[in-house]
C-alpha cells in the first residue's frame, strides 16, 4: 500500500483493534466473539477528560459503565478530587467502573475523576437495551456475565462483613 | 467575633444564590433564543422542513421492522435496503391496482371544480333550507342565512378539494422522501452518536438519557398514530362506500389522516363527506347516516383502537392541545397541526428531563 494511504488507514485500524482488545479484557465481554464485540463498539462512546475533570459525582443517576482506554482515574469520596476524603481505587488502562448502572439508574455510589489526561469508552444502558432488543441471544450472554460479576461481589462483601464481625467479637 | 463570621457566611451564601440565579437566567434566555431560532429556521425553510418531517415519520414507522430484521441476523444497511425493495414493490402493486380509481376520482373532482357550476348544485338546497329555517320568521333573515350557509359550503368544498389536488401535484416533490428516509434509517444510530459526541462531558450522561427518552416517546407516538389513522381510514372508506358517497376512497383517506389531529380531526374528517353528500342529494337522511357512521367510528377508535395501538404519550392539558394545534397550523399548515401534539409532548419530556438533570446532576456547579 502506498505510504499515504497506509498513513490514513493506520490510525482508524489501530484504534479499532485497540478497542477490541480492551473490550475483550472486560469480564462482562470476555467470552464474546469479535463479531459480537463489534456490536458493542458500535454503541460505545469515546470521551476524553482533562486531568482533574469529574467523570461523575456520587449521588448522580447512573446511566452506564466506563472502560479506561488510556490514562488513569480516581474513585473517591468527598467534594474535592485534588484532596479527596477517601480514595477507593485508582483505575488504569483496561479497568472498568460504573457497571451496575447497566442494570438500573440507582445513584452512583462514589465519585470518579480523571487523574491525568484520560480517554474512556462509555457503554450506556439505553443503547445496551436497544441492542438486546435486536440481539436477544447476545443480551443473555452479557447479562449472565453481569449477574455472575454482581454475585461474586456480593460473596466478597459478605466475606468482608463476616471478617469485620469476627474482628469486632475479638 | 461569632456574629461577624455568621454575617460573612450569610453574605457568601447570598452571593452563591445570586450567582446560581444568574446562571439559571442565562440558561433560560439561551433556551428561549434557541427555540426562537429553531422556529425561524422551520418557517424559513418550510418546504425542506416538511420533507424532513415526513421522512422522519416514515423512518420511525419502519425502524421496528429494521430492528426485527437485524435480530434475524441481517446488517442494518441490508435490512433497510430489503425493506425499501419490498415496500417499493408493494406500493407499485398497490398503485397498479388503485391508481385508476384514485386518478378517476381526482379527475372527476378537478372537472367538477373547473365546470364552475358548483354554486348551481346548491340551487335545490335553497328551497329546502328556506323550508327548514321557516321557524326563524322573517324571510330576509332566512334568505341571508341561506346565502351565507351556501357561500360557506362552496368555499369550504373548493378549498378542501384544491388542497387535495395540490397535495397530489406535490407528489413529485415527495419523491425525495424515500432517499432521506433510507439514510435516516441506515445511519440514524451513527447520527445520534455524532450528536452525542459534540456534547460536553458534564452534560453527556444527561443528554444521552434525554435523546433516548425523546426518541422512544416520539417513535411510540408516531407508530401508534399511524396505525390508528390507517385503521380509521379503512373504516371510514368502508362506511362511505356503504353509504354510497362519491369520492368515498378519497374522503375516507382524508378522514383517516385528519384523525391524527386531536379534537379537530374527527370533524375535519366528517365535514367533507357531509358536503359531498349535500351536493349528491337533497335529502337530509344521508347526513344523519354519515354522522352516525363517523360517531360509531370514533367510538370504535376511542374504545378499541386507540387504547391498544396508540402508545401512552405525555398527558397534555386539552387547552394546551388546542393552542399548540392552532400554533402548528399557523407555522406549517396541516402538517403543523399533525405534528403539534407530538412536538409538544417531546418538549415536555425535554423540559422534565432538563429539570431532573439540574436537580440530580451537578451541572450548575460546573458552570
Amino acid at each position: 500500500m502506498h505510504p499515504m494511504w497506509s498513513n490514513i488507514f493506520k490510525e482508524s485500524g489501530n484504534k479499532g483493534e485497540n478497542l477490541y482488545q480492551i473490550l475483550s479484557r472486560v469480564p462482562i465481554f470476555e467470552e464474546l466473539s469479535k463479531r459480537e464485540l463489534r456490536e458493542f463498539i458500535r454503541i460505545s462512546h469515546k470521551r476524553t477528560y482533562k486531568p482533574g475533570e469529574i467523570i461523575f459525582w456520587k449521588g448522580e443517576p447512573g446511566v452506564g459503565m466506563y472502560i479506561v482506554q488510556h490514562g488513569e482515574v480516581t474513585v473517591f469520596s468527598g467534594e474535592n478530587p485534588q484532596n479527596p476524603d477517601i480514595v477507593f481505587a485508582t483505575l488504569s488502562e483496561g479497568d472498568f467502573f460504573g457497571e451496575l448502572a447497566l442494570l438500573d439508574d440507582a445513584p452512583r455510589s462514589a465519585s470518579v475523576a480523571a487523574k491525568e489526561a484520560t480517554e474512556l469508552i462509555g457503554i450506556f444502558r439505553p443503547d445496551l437495551f436497544s441492542l438486546f432488543e435486536r440481539k436477544p441471544a447476545l443480551g443473555v450472554k452479557v447479562l449472565l456475565k453481569l449477574a455472575q460479576l454482581v454475585g461474586e461481589r456480593l460473596k466478597l462483601t459478605n466475606q468482608a462483613l463476616e471478617e469485620c464481625k469476627q474482628n469486632e467479637g475479638k | 467575633m461569632t456574629d461577624s463570621k455568621e454575617k460573612l457566611l450569610s453574605i457568601q451564601m447570598d452571593r452563591a444564590e445570586v450567582h446560581k440565579l444568574f446562571q439559571i437566567l442565562f440558561l433560560s434566555v439561551t433556551a428561549i433564543l434557541f427555540i426562537w431560532a429553531l422556529i425561524e429556521i422551520v418557517v424559513h425553510f418550510r418546504e425542506l422542513t416538511i420533507l424532513f418531517v415526513l421522512s422522519a415519520l416514515v423512518a420511525y414507522l419502519l425502524d421496528p421492522v429494521v430492528a426485527f430484521l437485524e435480530a434475524k441476523g441481517l446488517s442494518r444497511a441490508l435490512a433497510t435496503l430489503l425493506i425499501f425493495v419490498v415496500l417499493g414493490a408493494l406500493i407499485g402493486w398497490g398503485l397498479y391496482i388503485l391508481l385508476p380509481k384514485i386518478t378517476g376520482q381526482v379527475n372527476s373532482i378537478s372537472k367538477y371544480l373547473q365546470s364552475g357550476n358548483i354554486k348551481n348544485l346548491f340551487g335545490n338546497w335553497d328551497a329546502i333550507l328556506k323550508e327548514k329555517l321557516a321557524f326563524l320568521g322573517s324571510p330576509e333573515t332566512i334568505q341571508n342565512l341561506t346565502t351565507k350557509i351556501q357561500a360557506a359550503l362552496v368555499q369550504f368544498q373548493e378549498g378542501l378539494f384544491k388542497l387535495a389536488l395540490s397535495l397530489f401535484s406535490a407528489l413529485s416533490d415527495l419523491a425525495i422522501i424515500p432517499f432521506i428516509t433510507y439514510f435516516l434509517i441506515k445511519d440514524g444510530p451513527a447520527m445520534k452518536k455524532a450528536l452525542i459526541k459534540a456534547v460536553p462531558n458534564r452534560y453527556f450522561e444527561m443528554s444521552l438519557n434525554l435523546i433516548h427518552k425523546t426518541d422512544r416517546q416520539l417513535g411510540n407516538y408516531i407508530r401508534g398514530q399511524m396505525i390508528d389513522a390507517f385503521l380509521v381510514g379503512i373504516l371510514s372508506i368502508i362506511a362511505l362506500f356503504i353509504l354510497d358517497i362519491n369520492y368515498y376512497f378519497f374522503i375516507g383517506s382524508i378522514a383517516g389522516l385528519a384523525n391524527m389531529i386531536p379534537y379537530f380531526g374527527p370533524i375535519v374528517g366528517a365535514v367533507p363527506a357531509i358536503v359531498v353528500s349535500l351536493t349528491q342529494t337533497s335529502s337530509l337522511m344521508p347526513i344523519v347516516w354519515i354522522a352516525v357512521a363517523f360517531t360509531v367510528i370514533q367510538l370504535i377508535d376511542n374504545v378499541l383502537i386507540s387504547p391498544v395501538v396508540v402508545a401512552r404519550s405525555v398527558e397534555i392539558h386539552p387547552l394546551l392541545v388546542v393552542v399548540v394545534i392552532l400554533i402548528g397550523g399557523q407555522l406549517l399548515g396541516i402538517l403543523g397541526m399533525l405534528i403539534a401534539v407530538p412536538t409538544t409532548s417531546i418538549l415536555i419530556v425535554i423540559v422534565k428531563e432538563v429539570i431532573f438533570g439540574f436537580k440530580n446532576y451537578r451541572i450548575l456547579d460546573s458552570l
